[in-house]
């Protein structure tokens, strides 16, 4: 398959956060800290690629063969689970500071979710290494989305906003305008 | 260490976010919001067992396995069904157990300290609110983009527009607004209701504390009266 219909299919049509949706979870705690929120994107981006080798290897290697498909949401599950806790033990020593982000917004649930979601929304169909490149791109378009919401956080997070239309709400509604566009571009392009 | 606070309403609403792929048909969402809520009432429920011997994290993780194992046992039952519907319903299935995963946040990492009967409540009525949340909206969106309720065709339309992410982020964050609102109205009568009750305790302290110095008073002119006459 073309690079770029991989590309595009990946960050733009299937993309996590406007598309998929689960991707702005990871989108949300990166309010003020330029550093935290690339390491975090950056463990991510690791985490993703490990664990969805192993998940391809698994899934293609043993449950296809063996009929086993049903079992590979568990055993994912238990990759994700496994890759987060080692990545968060290595941040813990890495960066204090880092750190108290990370536990501060619940990113250890986040980073699962994302990794599960990434994983699952792969295109196990793909060779090893367009799956990687496909993989790739997810996490690029995800990217794409947390830079725009982290450049347009002033905004969202006004003070002189009201409370019930604080933060969540307008993050909401960029996410939907972006859903248009994606389909606006989806269309144009088909 | 002092976390970011996220209500139940908003932590139901990114659970949606996950499942926006999932939203097109009233009948689908109903059933992985359904199997979403059962998987995350049994979870925390064998997870609330182990609260005081392990981290929250660890507990997460109890809590994960839990709902990938339930996830795992749906996708045997709904195969088994052999059902078409319930057939692309399973193929969906891994998107609720990522909503599963969401709400799982609010009684792991906030009410493992609350008593039992609020952590039962917040987690039976966060499923709930989740659970409506799903069906309404996606109701709307099975009716507005393509004419039909739950299968039954009432109108030939196809807005291909609406039934992509847009409408589901448009609805989401009016959903929020207004939960948020409710959630709010509410915290600020809770507060007027205990700032009452200790006006009503402070007036009823005052009464008791005045009838007692009265009391006190007539005492001491009655010791006086008493001494004058000896």
């Amino acid at each position: 398959m073309n690079l770029g219909i991989i590309a595009f299919t990946a960050a733009i049509v299937s993309n996590v956060c406007f598309s998929m949706g689960f991707g702005i979870l990871n989108v949300i705690p990166h309010k003020k800290h330029t550093v935290f929120m690339l390491v975090s994107n950056l463990m991510v981006l690791v985490e993703s690629l490990i664990c969805t080798s192993l998940y391809y290897v698994l899934y293609n290697y043993v449950f296809l063969p063996f009929d086993l498909t049903e079992l590979a949401t568990f055993a994912l599950v238990a990759i994700v689970l496994l890759t987060e806790f080692l990545g968060m033990q290595i941040l813990r020593r890495a960066s204090k500071e880092n750190f108290y982000h990370y536990e501060k917004n619940f990113l250890f649930v986040v980073h699962v979710v994302i990794l599960a979601g990434l994983a699952i929304t792969c295109n196990l169909t793909l060779d090893f290494w367009h799956m990687l490149f496909y993989a790739g791109m997810q996490f690029a378009g995800m990217f794409a989305v947390n830079v725009i919401f982290y450049a347009l956080n002033s905004r969202i997070n006004n003070r002189t906003l009201p409370d019930q239309t604080r933060a969540l709400a307008p993050q909401l509604v960029i996410l939907a305008v972006l859903a248009l566009i994606g389909f606006l571009a989806q269309g144009l392009i088909a | 260490m002092n976390k970011t606070y996220i209500s139940p309403t908003k932590l139901a609403c990114l659970a949606l976010c996950c499942m926006v792929s999932c939203l097109d048909f009233g009948f689908n969402a109903m059933v992985l919001a359904i199997a979403a809520g059962a998987c995350f009432v049994l979870g925390i429920a064998i997870v609330s067992n182990i609260e005081k011997i392990t981290s929250n994290h660890v507990r997460f993780i109890v809590y994960a396995l839990i709902v990938s194992g339930v996830i795992t046992v749906l996708k045997l039952v709904f195969g088994y069904v052999g059902s078409l519907e319930f057939l692309e319903i399973s193929e969906m299935l891994d998107f609720a157990m990522l909503a599963a995963l969401v709400l799982g946040i609010y009684p792991i990492y906030y009410l493992h300290k609350a008593n039992s009967k609020t952590y039962y409540l917040q987690t039976i009525t966060t499923g709930i609110v989740f659970v409506l949340f799903a069906v309404v909206i996606s109701s709307i969106i099975e009716i507005l983009a393509h004419g039909s309720l739950f299968g039954i065709f009432y109108f030939d339309v196809s807005f291909g527009l609406l039934g992509s992410g847009f409408l589901v982020f448009i609805l989401l964050a009016l959903f929020c607004t207004v939960g948020t609102s409710i959630e709010i109205a509410s915290a600020e009568k809770r507060r007027e209701n205990r700032l009452l009750i200790e006006r009503y305790k402070y007036m009823i302290r005052e009464s008791q504390i005045a009838k007692l110095e009265k009391k006190s008073q007539q005492l001491t002119t009655d010791v006086f009266e008493v001494g004058g006459e000896k």
